[in-house]
């Protein structure tokens, strides 16, 4: 069989048996193992046993359930809440105060949490009952939440990079490094938005009454709640960055800083850990099996020098680079809107990244393009999981329309961040390049 | 007798899975604690790294029962979910064949491998060289218990589809 024929085959497969809907780890180790039968015959299958081995012996990946297990102890340490407090004082005075509030809340959580539940359910289920009462406009509560926590995933720590970096074997820390401007340039799009649209119309986000306001003596004393937040994220970029520590450790010590700060307020008790056990497990598992099958599938097209035929399409179609680069971007939404993050890490990085390379483009700078453009896989209809995590916890009044209806705006944003960080690859490249050097 | 057969599967999946979720405590500790003898007392284990990595490699094969029991191994729902419970549960009998060759080759060769290992008492090849044959022995033992979860879905599933109503 032809690389070409074998290339398509493996495609073909793959795309009818995972939309047939099988759990996804075992539809793509299925894929695999049916290929690799037909062209390779029985002796090929031995990769379940050795290629499953060489996951189980990957260290970084034990950096995934460590940053899971800190988000899970974070959601129910009750920081939000004095986050969301403070900024209710600051920025409530504010046209749309409590929606940019929520967004800084939303990045100072992406910066302790490497999955995006952690924000969108706190602020779910603090900021949005808070901004309803004050008349917020419910399309704005709601979108700013989700968007603001799809951030989580962008902004280091982050399980997708943690992912990306083991299928490219790029550096985890340059990524994360990168990660740091672009989450910025998104989350600042989503506070001027904010801040224009209440301002064309303040029904949107109408500010705190005069005699809610606390005078600024008593505010002052509330930025106390920066200080464990602060501590945590410097004492994990602090040791990732200046080398002390790999991504695995850094995730230990955040973890270690989430029990601790869930101990300071007080929420400290020995059914919060065991639950945050279970749920860490069952989040790892569900992503380690698709990467573990992910990684068979990805022996077998490089063992069809899939990549070479890929490449050699891309060189016939002659297009302009920046075009396929378009496309893949357009291939990368359309496939966020039906299938997991890590599934599509595992499933296009071996085949976008040999392209990338070929294309001379930088390909750290297209990690974090793709993670950029991946945040918008939890956020579009109908399977975006930040719109289940809504659904979930917001009050009765809100209908799925009604969740739907408010994150267009939000990611018409998200398209335009994507198309910003595309087209000035200095933002991204910017960090790295200071802390790892060129 | 049935159903006695199929809650004891689910029982099964559940307690393996309970059982190793609090590991994740575990090689925490290790890694904090190997932080701690290089950076305090300059003297860096030799198993911290290895050790944990063993421990989760083991957790996340054997929790595989216990989180498809609980339905959190996702799926591409797009078209799957959407089917009449009844339609669902016949594409699911069809689907059967996906799980019982993924996890019967991983029992199977899995299993081959493990023996092999057994066989010249494998080590790794660091220095702290731990036997690597229990970790071998973790795949075929995991992908057994979740292919007995999965089996006891497809009985469920059978049911559903010829009868019409579910098998409690």
């Amino acid at each position: 069989m032809s690389t070409g024929t074998a290339t398509l085959l493996l495609f073909v497969l793959l795309t009818v048996v995972i939309f047939a809907g099988p759990p996804l780890a075992l539809g793509i180790g299925f894929t695999a193992l049916v290929v690799a039968f037909f062209l390779w015959g029985p002796a090929s299958l031995n990769m379940v046993a050795t290629s499953t081995m060489g996951t189980m012996l990957s260290t970084l990946l034990l950096a995934i359930p460590l940053f899971i297990l800190m988000a899970k102890f974070l959601e129910r340490s009750g920081l939000a809440e004095d986050l969301y407090d403070l900024m209710y004082h600051l920025l409530g005075r504010r046209k749309g105060g409590l929606g940019v509030g929520t967004v800084i809340i939303c990045t100072i959580f992406a910066a302790m949490a490497g999955v995006t539940a952690a924000a969108t359910v706190s602020m779910g289920l603090i900021a949005l009952p808070s901004m309803l009462k004050r008349g917020y406009d419910k399309s704005l509560s709601i979108g700013c939440i989700m968007a603001g926590g799809a951030l989580g995933v962008l902004i280091p720590p982050s399980v997708p990079f943690i992912v990306y970096g083991l299928v490219s074997r790029i550096s985890v820390g340059k990524l994360f490094a990168g990660g740091i401007p672009a989450g910025l340039v998104l989350s600042l799009l989503f506070i001027i938005y904010i801040i224009i649209a209440t301002r064309i119309n303040p029904s949107l986000g109408p500010a705190l009454p005069p005699e809610e306001r606390l005078p600024f003596r008593q505010v002052a004393g509330k930025f106390m709640a920066l200080l464990l937040p602060l501590l945590i994220i410097a004492a994990i970029f602090g040791a990732m960055f200046s080398g002390a520590a790999t991504p695995t450790e850094a995730s230990a010590i955040g973890a270690l800083g989430a029990i601790i700060s869930a101990s300071v307020r007080g929420r400290f008790s020995w059914s919060l850990v065991w639950e945050s056990c279970v749920e860490t497990m069952k989040i790892t598992v569900m992503i380690v099996w698709i990467i573990a099958t992910a990684t068979w599938i990805s022996n077998v097209y490089a063992a069809i020098s899939g990549p070479q035929f890929v490449i050699e399409i891309v060189q016939n179609l002659g297009a302009n680079r920046w075009i396929i680069m378009a496309g893949m971007q357009i291939v990368l939404i359309i496939l966020g809107c039906f299938m997991d993050v890590s599934g599509i890490i595992m499933l296009t990085v071996p085949v976008f990244d040999p392209v990338i390379r070929f294309l001379g483009f930088d390909p750290l700078w297209f990690g974090v393009l793709f993670v950029v453009n991946m945040e918008m896989a939890y956020l579009t209809p109908p399977f975006g999981v930040n719109l289940f995590y809504m659904k979930g916890i917001a009050p009765p009044g809100i209908t799925t329309t009604d969740i739907y209806r408010s994150i267009t705006p939000f990611l018409l944003l998200q398209l335009i961040g994507l198309i910003i960080l595309m087209v000035v690859p200095e933002i991204i490249l910017s960090l790295p390049n200071y802390l790892f050097g060129g | 007798m049935l159903r006695r057969v199929l809650c004891l599967i689910d029982n099964m999946s559940k307690w393996s899975g309970l059982i190793v979720a609090p590991l994740v405590l575990v090689y925490m500790a290790m890694f904090l604690y190997e932080m701690v003898a290089r950076y305090l007392f300059n003297a860096p284990t030799l198993w911290a790294n290895e050790l944990s990595t063993f421990i989760f490699g083991a957790q996340f094969m054997l929790g595989g029962a216990y989180c498809y029991w609980r339905g959190s191994m996702v799926n591409v729902e797009v078209f799957h979910d959407r089917l009449p419970i009844r339609a669902r549960a016949i594409l699911d009998v069809f689907l059967f064949i996906i799980p019982l060759t993924v996890l019967g080759a991983m029992v199977w060769l899995g299993g081959a491998f493990f023996l092999d290992s057994l066989a010249v008492r494998e080590h790794t090849e660091s220095l702290f060289s731990p036997p690597l044959y229990p970790l071998r022995g973790v795949i075929p033992v995991a992908a057994a218990l979740f292919l007995l979860q999965v089996a006891a879905k497809f009985v469920r599933d059978l049911h559903l589809a010829v009868t019409g109503e579910e098998l409690k």
